[in-house]
């Protein structure tokens, strides 16, 4: 792995027996920043829909509100990203009160390095979901309210370590999703904001008897994640939990087949609305993957990683053939923005330590490029007046900056060098190749042809010959620059410095660098999913589990 | 003096609902516009007095009146549906004779709730139906005639299942049936009694949308009751209560996926949460019962605020939101709440029976249970789009309404809302209520 990393140009000092606190670890001392975190984009909600707003008078002042409770969550996520003792395997930030005892269920966050990574994603995320809604005009209120419920809901599942909680804000996510799309939506509004319900309730009900399984098998006295983790479980049980989990989280990442609502609700959905979906409440399909399978349901994991696997080449094939004879720029971004979650997908079949870390990193860098490139196919197609490929032509004297931000989304979900899905990808593949050769191969032959369908897209679309016929374009608004800006600024400075900015093996100051974060979380489970050293030879009886992954962790100068 | 502050609750809300019957055929109170203002403060202390008194474990009128922490959570139940209907009620419309019933209603709902044996539940039963039916019956005659009749069959039923019991235990106190129970044989008569018993109150929850909830809290706590009560023999008709609570699940269901109008769906989600609490029976333990008793809680407020919140719509459901903010809040709660949206009431008392269903392995009516929740839920967009995403039209006013009838609204969506958001005491209250009954 520390040769992968090597080839990687991942700068990593060398691993320390204790790993040193980062600079500034344990700043923030109070103990409700998950719950701030929470609640208070749900309560910025009540303030805007109980705001009085005749004729949309003070549309300026609600859209001020929640770009700045946003603006307020990013800030506080990266301070505590970046003052949190994340290389500690100790829990942070942890509240534990009981909530409903007589079953068991108590309000339980707490962040690691997993759940502090994705909430700094869904911030950033929230934030830019509000940028890319300046354009909104009408119902503006009931709009940023939604959204700022949707931001609240992303956060609770993110920080829950209780099922209870964690199945209670994942089902309450679905509402404000199904609202904003079925409210803003283009034609299809309707349709996409059904089938969203709808598949939204099939994953719904498997992560809630999913959950209900583990308590059940653990004596039905508490819901309590770290709890339920204990619970000794047959294989069987392992099985059926995994199958379910699997059908939750394909429904939200999503995969094939349950990916019936994701091309509608991208494609019919206003741009901010595409974008948080895209980046951040997909993520969490992934991260319920992560966090329950993965971490605690090793056998389990372990059975279902062939149909993982399965799920994963099948998407990517298919958003690739799909994309690739698709004439609506909208749904072509739609079926590009399934290919992250199928890689990730990929990278958890693969069960190996780099795999999951791949994985790990996919999903984060998934969740930008996902993001970007809904966002970027929306604005264009708002500029460009029209859905249609065949229509456009020669927009990229038109519209530069869009034609930039285009390319580089592009780019991004294919995972160049440069980006962070570089590294996400080149992990997930080398990692999963060892268990998962044939869905690895077709993986990559799904990237290779998205890969030609974007080149010929954006050909078509920026470089071609402007048609007659097609209506007038313009460039990106200021907002909509900066939105897609942030995005795209992101992906390449997390691909470009993915350990974080250390010179010369300085003392991190604001970013102990995303890949050791995630590499530090994941190995203290991974552990387990290593795969038999094959240089030594094999020694009768079982072999001693190898060391995790090597982990990168920030060095003393 | 202590004890005797038990009773003052229902000495509070017997008063208030026998002065408003009679004071203005006597000519007091007969135009007094303030009077549901002072009824909802009589209500409000009583349930004050209920929370705090009623801490008291002890038993009145030679036992007849048990106070424990079932009748404690009950009684807390029904005054908290008592005060949401006040609130959230045009009396100016309905009058003091509505007012008044609906109060008996109310205290006939307390005496079920507080009853340790048959003719103490029976009797709560009766007068909370009977007043229920007064309250509705100056305005609708017809219906509440069909009403009273059907109601009335179910009670027949019930009497006629509680003397059968009777005849093969030898007593009437809930305490002495349980005991007498715990070692008898199962025989078809018996088994038959209880589920005539079972199936009677069962029926008389799902008229809760037509009689309205008091008379279904009676009947809901009742049933719970009971259900412990006959917890000894629970494998002789825990076999049936999976498939009627899926049944009525699905009935709801279906209700929704036909989609006829609000009321139609709010009826559908009504039986949803009706299943599920009939489904908690599957579960006759201390925990499923309790599981039960807080779902009641939750499906009172829900079933009791939401039409009341919603009020007369003339002009349709189109921009509610923007005609009376306070109407288009409450009801869209207490709709939520009844289709298992998290995080409100009817969430979490959803979450606290399914829990106990998993207990017992049942989780193939779990997943009708989600199923039907999410028909529901699907059919919910529907109207919630109206309300809130839809423009009222210009020649369409505003809704003028009192201000007790704006914050009655309010009020339901506050309570639903803090149901879920405080089920720490609520649930160890319905525990220990579930405890009371004699289960462990």
């Amino acid at each position: 792995m520390s040769n992968l990393a090597y080839l990687l140009a991942i700068p990593v000092p060398s691993p320390t027996a204790q790993p040193l606190q980062p600079f500034g670890a344990n700043v923030i001392t109070f103990s409700f920043l998950l719950s701030t975190l929470i609640w208070v984009p749900v309560l910025a909600a009540i303030v805007i829909a109980a705001w009085p707003n005749v004729r949309g008078r003070h549309n300026r002042t609600l859209y001020l509100i929640a770009f700045w409770t946003n603006a307020a969550l990013l800030l506080l996520c990266i301070i505590a990203y970046s003052q949190a003792n994340l290389f500690s395997p100790n829990p942070q930030f942890e509240e534990n009160v009981p909530w409903v005892p007589s079953i068991g269920a108590g309000y339980h966050l707490s962040a690691d390095g997993i759940s502090i990574v994705f909430l700094l994603l869904g911030a950033l995320i929230g934030t830019v979901a509000v940028l890319a809604s300046a354009g909104i005009k009408e119902r503006v209120r009931e709009y940023m309210a939604l959204l700022l419920l949707v931001q609240g809901t992303v956060n609770g599942v993110l920080s829950a370590r209780d099922g209870f909680v964690l199945v209670l804000f994942w089902i309450a996510g679905v509402l404000p999703v199904a609202l904003l799309l079925a409210g803003w939506g283009g034609p299809r509004r309707t349709v996409a904001a059904s089938r969203f319900v709808a598949y939204s309730a099939v994953g719904s009900a498997a992560l809630l008897l999913a959950v209900l399984m583990l308590y059940a098998n653990g004596g039905g006295s508490s819901f309590d994640l770290d709890v339920l983790f204990k619970s000794v479980l047959s294989a069987r049980t392992q099985l059926v939990l995994a199958v379910l989990l699997v059908i939750a989280a394909a429904t939200r990442l999503p995969l094939v087949p349950f990916h019936g609502w994701v091309r509608d609700a991208l494609a019919e959905a206003p741009v901010g609305v595409a974008v948080i979906v895209a980046g951040a409440m997909t993520r969490l399909g992934g991260y319920v993957l992560l966090r329950i399978l993965v971490v605690g349901l090793s056998d389990g994991a372990r059975l279902v990683a062939p149909v993982i696997a399965g799920l994963a080449a099948l998407t990517v094939v298919y958003a690739a053939l799909a994309a690739f004879r698709n004439d609506d720029i909208r749904r072509l971004g739609a079926y590009a923005a399934l290919v992250p979650g199928g890689i990730f997908a990929l990278g958890i079949a693969g069960l190996t330590p780099a795999a999951v870390l791949g994985a790990s990193l996919q999903l984060f860098s998934g969740g930008l490029s996902a993001a970007l490139v809904v966002g970027a196919v929306a604005i264009v197609a708002e500029r460009a007046q029209t859905r249609s490929i065949h229509l456009m032509g020669g927009l990229g004297a038109r519209m530069p900056r869009l034609a930039w931000l285009l390319v580089l989304a592009g780019l991004a979900v294919i995972g160049v060098p440069g980006t962070l899905g570089f590294l996400s990808e080149t992990l997930t593949f080398f990692g999963s190749f060892y268990n998962q050769p044939g869905a690895s191969f077709l993986v990559a032959i799904g990237i290779a042809i998205l890969a030609v369908v974007t080149a010929i897209s954006i050909q078509r679309i920026l470089f071609g010959q402007p048609r007659p016929d097609a209506p007038g374009a313009s460039d990106a608004s200021l907002s909509e620059f900066w939105f897609l800006g942030i995005l795209a600024g992101s992906i390449i400075y997390f691909g470009v410095l993915p350990g974080g900015p250390k010179l010369g093996g300085t003392v991190t100051l604001f970013d102990q660098g995303i890949v050791n974060v995630l590499n530090n979380a994941t190995s203290d489970f991974a552990g387990v999913y290593s795969p038999p050293d094959k240089t030594t030879p094999a020694a009768a009886g079982p072999q001693p589990s190898p060391p995790p992954v090597v982990v990168p962790t920030p060095t003393a100068p | 003096m202590k004890t005797l502050s038990l009773l003052l609750p229902e000495a509070l809300i017997v008063l208030a609902g026998l002065a408003c019957l009679f004071a203005p055929r006597v000519g007091m109170l007969r135009r007094q516009p303030h009077l549901p203002w002072i009824v909802l403060a009589v209500v409000i202390v009583a349930l004050g007095v209920e929370l705090t008194a009623g801490a008291q474990v002890t038993s009145l009128f030679h036992g007849g009146f048990g106070q424990d922490r079932f009748a404690l959570f009950g009684k807390a139940a029904i005054l908290l549906v008592l005060i949401v209907v006040v609130a959230s009620s045009d009396w100016a419309l309905l009058g003091t004779l509505a007012l008044g019933a609906t109060l008996l209603s109310g205290f006939g709902a307390m005496v079920a709730a507080s009853a340790t044996g048959f003719t103490g539940i029976w009797a709560g039963l009766a007068l909370s139906l009977l007043a229920g039916v007064l309250a509705r019956g100056p305005r609708e005659l017809a219906t509440s005639r069909v009403l009273l009749l059907a109601a009335g069959s179910l009670d027949a039923l019930l009497l006629l299942g509680l003397a059968a019991v009777y005849s093969m235990t030898g007593t009437t106190v809930l305490v002495g049936v349980q005991a007498a129970l715990l070692g008898s044989a199962l025989t078809l008569p018996l088994v038959l009694s209880i589920l005539l018993v079972i199936a009677a109150l069962t029926a008389r929850l799902g008229l809760a949308g037509s009689l309205g909830p008091l008379p279904a809290a009676a009947a809901g706590l009742v049933l719970i009751k009971l259900a412990g009560t006959f917890a000894p023999v629970a494998g002789a008709w825990t076999v049936f209560v999976p498939g009627v609570a899926a049944l009525i699940m699905l009935a709801g269901a279906l209700g929704a996926l036909a989609g006829a109008g609000t009321r139609s769906l709010l009826a559908s989600a009504s039986l949803v949460q009706l299943g599920w609490l009939v489904a908690a029976l599957a579960a006759p333990d201390r925990f499923g019962l309790a599981a039960g008793l807080f779902l009641l809680g939750g499906y009172l407020l829900a079933v009791a605020g939401a039409p009341l919140a919603l009020g007369d719509v003339p002009h349709g459901l189109a921009g509610l939101a923007e005609r009376g903010v306070g109407r288009a809040a409450g009801f869209s709660l207490a709709l939520l709440s009844l289709a298992g949206v998290p995080p409100l009431a009817g969430f979490f008392g959803v979450v606290a029976v399914a829990s106990q269903l998993a207990r017992f392995g049942l989780f193939w009516l779990i997943l009708v249970g989600i199923f039907s929740l999410a028909v529901v839920a699907h059919a919910t967009v529907r109207d919630l789009r109206l309300i809130f995403l839809t423009s009222p039209g210009e020649a369409v006013p505003r809704l003028h309404h009192a201000w007790l009838a704006f914050g009655g609204a309010l009020a339901v969506g506050v309570l639903i809302v803090a149901y879920g958001l405080f089920a720490n005491p609520i649930s160890g209250l319905a525990l220990q209520g579930a405890a009371a009954v004699g289960l462990r």
